[in-house]
């Protein structure tokens, strides 16, 4: 069984064309929404510091004990005090989180995941909406691999032959291997942040994350702080200068004499 | 006279974490990721052109694959994972799943144009 190759020009490039177009256009638009995130003082103070305590975790080695010693001193007591905390005011209520509506930087937070998803979403419906008004009611390729019974109504809707094979699918499923398949080409095309990636934040959102949460990370901080503070008293602290000089002989030792000990 | 004069015997210290340059360890992954997409349309064409079927199509995309982490490992890297990647998966299989649909999608392209189009 062959195929009119007009189906091929008419159908099955468009649509590929008419994709790869709409995903610039959308990359450009959502560029043009993007506000850059606006961020106080105190919040950048707040998240530094917790890098900072990170940083200091995990390259604890490359500092002398006394150093190391200074600065678990120092973070510790800050976190104790709550020196960093963005509104010190809320540790001390304890029980009553935030309101992330009444934030005025979740609000914003929240309007950008929106205006987001609203770009993401609107230019798909559309673009489903014109395949299923035009292109219906016709195989518009085979797949290369075959597929199970399930997939037939989904795949070859508006297409009513019992007996044909899975693999022969409409329009739609070009589609569908379009929206999936064509997000590594724009990659390549409009670079590493482009639009596809939030797919990936709406997935975020999903699983609760507090990147993705908007209001949800600034409860939390204050107890992220104490959680840093005792993974720091946990530290126990091993130099990597550590008796360098003998060390050092040794390896010299050993390079003279031609990667031989000799003992006279 | 045999262990008198000998050199004090060394206390290796377990050295911490080796620190990688963060943005570099992006840069080298953005590298990857780029490659592996055009990688996959190319193998995606290839396997369509040569009609390919089936689970032949997969194991194609995932042998060839493999061999392109291993040209990116002696080409790219010159062998020494350690220093380009934190983890050793890295240059071998990162960003193959990833691109899966990509290769799929030109397969289908390629085949159909190819095979089942009437000329």
């Amino acid at each position: 069984m062959f195929l009119d190759p007009a189906i091929r020009d008419w159908v099955l490039f468009p649509i590929m064309i008419v994709m790869v177009l709409v995903g610039v256009v959308r990359h450009y638009i959502q560029q043009m929404l993007n506000s850059p995130p606006k961020t106080n003082v105190k919040a950048v103070r707040e998240m530094q510091a917790l890098q900072r305590a990170a940083r200091l975790r995990t390259c604890y080695g490359q500092i002398s004990p006394a150093s190391f010693e200074l600065r678990r001193t120092k973070l510790s007591e800050a976190f104790t005090e709550g020196k960093y905390l963005k509104n010190p005011a809320s540790r001390e209520q304890g029980a009553a989180p935030p309101n992330p509506m009444t934030d005025p930087q979740g609000m914003e937070q929240m309007m950008d995941m929106m205006k987001k998803n609203m770009a993401m979403f609107i230019p798909q419906t559309l673009i489903m909406s014109w395949i299923t008004f035009f292109f219906s009611g016709f195989v518009a390729l085979k797949l290369p691999f075959p597929l199970t019974l399930r997939f037939k109504a989904m795949l070859q809707r508006g297409i009513e032959t019992a007996d044909m094979d899975v693999s022969w699918v409409s329009s739609l499923s070009w589609y569908f291997l379009n929206l999936f398949g064509l997000r590594g080409i724009f990659t390549l095309i409009l670079g590493e942040e482009n639009g596809e990636r939030s797919v990936d934040d709406i997935k975020a959102m999903q699983t609760f994350s507090p990147a993705g949460q908007p209001g949800a990370a600034q409860q939390d901080l204050s107890k992220m702080f104490e959680g840093e503070k005792e993974l720091l008293q946990l530290i126990e602290h091993s130099w990597d200068m550590r008796d360098i000089e003998e060390r050092t002989l040794h390896k010299w030792v050993l390079q003279s004499q031609g990667g031989r000990l000799k003992t006279e | 006279m045999a262990t008198s004069n000998a050199p004090p015997s060394p206390t290796y210290v377990a050295l911490s974490t080796p620190a990688y340059h963060e943005p570099a360890v992006r840069h080298n992954a953005q590298v990857i990721s780029q490659l592996r997409s055009s990688v996959a349309a190319v193998l995606g064409i290839a396997a369509g052109i040569l009609n390919l079927t089936g689970f032949a199509g997969f194991a194609f995309y995932l042998v060839a694959s493999v061999l392109v982490g291993g040209l990116i490992l002696a080409l790219m890297a010159g062998g020494k994972a350690d220093v380009y990647f934190t983890d050793w998966s890295g240059p071998w299989i990162g960003d193959v799943g990833g691109n899966a649909l990509s290769f799929v999608l030109f397969w289908t392209l390629a085949y159909s144009v190819v095979h089942i189009y009437d000329l």
